[in-house]
Formats: C-alpha cells, structure tokens, sequence
C-alpha cells in the first residue's frame, strides 16, 4: 500500500472519528515505540511480547484495547512536541528559538519555510519519537499554500494546505500520520504563497512519545 | 536442608536475568530464559560441573523451567483474536498478498497504515 496524503477538515470530522483516528495513532505510535525501544511496551503491556513483531495489527489492536481499559504502558510518557528554547523545554538537538509554532518570516513566494524557525532541519534528541497527525494554521489570510515532510532529504509527505482557506476554522487531520524516530533529522515546511516580513503560526498536531520519567514525573 | 548458594542463590541469579532482560532488552527476555533452562538442564545432565556448582547450575534450571514454559506457552496461544470483523473461522487463515505493487519508496511506517478511518 502507497502513502495517501490529504487533509481532512476537522470540521468534516465527528468526535468519534477524531477519537478513533487519535487512538489508533496512539496505538501505533507505541507500536512503533516497540519497534524504536522506546521505553519498553512489550513488558508493559500483557501479552504483547508473544505476538511476533511482524503483525502489526495484531499487536495494534492489543495495545488499543489496552489503553481502552484506561491503562497506559508505565514505561512511556506521552505528550505534546517541545521545540525550545533549551530553558523551556525541547526535545530537539537544536531547540527554537521562541516556544511557539512559527515558520520563518515569509520573505518570498513560491520558497519553503521551516515551521520551527530558524530551525531548517531539526534532530530530535535520543528517545523521542514524533507521531504528527494534523495542522492548524491561525494566521490569515493563510499565507502558505503547501506543506510538506522530509526525512532527511526524502519527501515524505506533501499535504495542500489551499482549501483551508474557504473554511472557518483552519484546522485539518493528516490522511494518515507522519512519523520521525528518534534521532531522525526531519524537516517540516509550508511553500509561502504571500510575501511577508512576518512569520506564520503553522501548528503540527503531534503526540509525542517518551521513556518515562524523562520530562514528566 | 537448604543451602544458600545453590538453593538461593540459583533462583535468584535467574529472576535477576528476567528482570534485567525484560527492563534492559525485552527483545532478549524470552530467548534468555530457553537458554538459561536448556542450558542448565543439559549442563547438569551431562555432569559437567560437579559438587555444589553442579548443584548450583542443576537449581538454575530448575527455577528457568516456569518461565520458559511460560514463554513457549504465550507464543502458542496469542491472546487477541485475529480479525474480529471476520465470523467465519476457516477465513481467519486467509492470508495478505505480498506488498509487490509499489516500487515508490513508502513515506510512512506501516504500523500506521490502519490509522486512517474508513470514513476518509
């Protein structure tokens, strides 16, 4: 199966479908912590270690039942991305500047802006893994027209941010979630299509996934 | 009678090793404790050490026994229920294809492939 890459307005979108699409993302963010070990799910939660690794769904399924139950793998912390700056709290090898989602002022059209800043291509740091699943754009007019992924320099995922303008809210859910392990160097980036000096706000939806105890008590 | 070092300390050697291999490398748990139980278990058979040492590895073994058959016992019987939308049983074995139509290189990680709904 190929990636399929598209926004969802969140308005088009039930309670029950963001409950479910944040729970399976959930489920297999920690999935993927298995795989990263991150933590250490497999221990955690019972059975999962005699499901072999190769069925994901399987062992999706059993972790989405799991956190069902109101139980939560003891070993990882989840929470929201932290860019910078170092005093605050980042989870980048090079945190931003300011603790905000802001791109770069959007100096030419037609050029891609890092959404973190002055940060073109952030690392995270050992241990946190990045599961982003949505957008929410809160200047406006928006002045970016795409936005897209990268590992490394691989494209990963490229969403067309055009349509939210006819909305009233400009917040979408990613057809499916892009992730970044730890220590991926990754690059978030929206195409400017207003010339500016100021910066956008160009919010990643994303949970982010920690051994526990890290950051959070 | 029970004596420390082989009757003590063994067990707990063993329990150390689970605990250090679920904590440390779960991937590593499971194997650990077949080769502590067949380890021990053929060492001790085959007279290899002799004395309270033997006595030591023959307790090794012993203690690994429950947590290797405990290991091979999950692995037989996994506890979800494979495809709970399917009723019939004879599809559960149904099998997926092999993913071969797609020389693109895939931008996401699979485990994520079910997290789009339906309604999408």
């Amino acid at each position: 199966m190929a990636s399929r890459n598209y926004l969802v307005n969140t308005e088009d979108l039930s309670l029950t479908d963001r409950k479910e699409y944040k729970l399976a993302a959930i489920s297999a963010g920690i999935e993927r912590c298995a795989m990263k070990s991150v933590g250490s799910p497999n221990a955690d939660i019972p059975g999962l270690e005699s499901i072999p690794t190769a069925q994901h769904e399987d062992r999706i399924a059993l972790i989405r039942k799991f956190i069902l139950t109101g139980q939560w793998p003891r070993s990882i912390d989840q929470r929201e991305l932290a860019t910078g700056p170092a005093v605050v709290r980042t989870d980048f090898v090079a945190p931003t500047v300011l603790a905000e989602a802001l791109t770069a002022p959007l100096m030419l059209v037609n050029t891609w802006y890092s959404c973190f800043q002055a940060v073109a291509a952030p690392q995270l740091l050992v241990g946190k893994l990045l599961v982003i699943y949505g957008v929410c754009v809160t200047t406006v007019p928006i002045p970016v027209s795409y936005l897209q992924f990268l590992r490394g320099t691989n494209v990963q995922a490229v969403f067309d941010l055009q349509t939210q303008e006819a909305r009233l809210a400009f917040d979408a859910f990613f057809s499916e979630p892009v992730v970044f392990d730890p220590q991926d160097i990754f690059a978030a980036q929206a195409l400017c299509s207003i010339a500016t000096t100021a910066a956008a706000q160009v919010h990643l939806h994303n949970f982010l996934f920690e051994k526990a105890g890290d950051t959070i008590a | 009678m029970i004596r420390v070092v082989p009757d003590v300390v063994a067990p707990a050697v063993v329990t150390g090793v689970d605990i250090a291999t679920l904590e440390l490398a779960p991937g590593w748990n499971e194997l650990a404790s077949y080769i502590i139980a067949g380890g021990a278990y053929i060492a001790s058979g085959l007279n290899l050490i002799r004395g309270n040492g033997g006595d030591f590895v023959k307790n090794m073994g012993i203690a690994a026994l429950p947590l290797a058959a405990r290991n091979i016992y999950m692995r037989v019987k996994s506890p979800v229920s494979r495809r709970a939308g399917v009723g019939a049983s004879r599809l559960v074995l149904q099998h997926k294809p092999a993913n071969t139509d797609s020389p693109i290189k895939r931008s996401y990680q699979e485990e994520f492939e079910s997290v789009t709904p339906h309604a999408f």
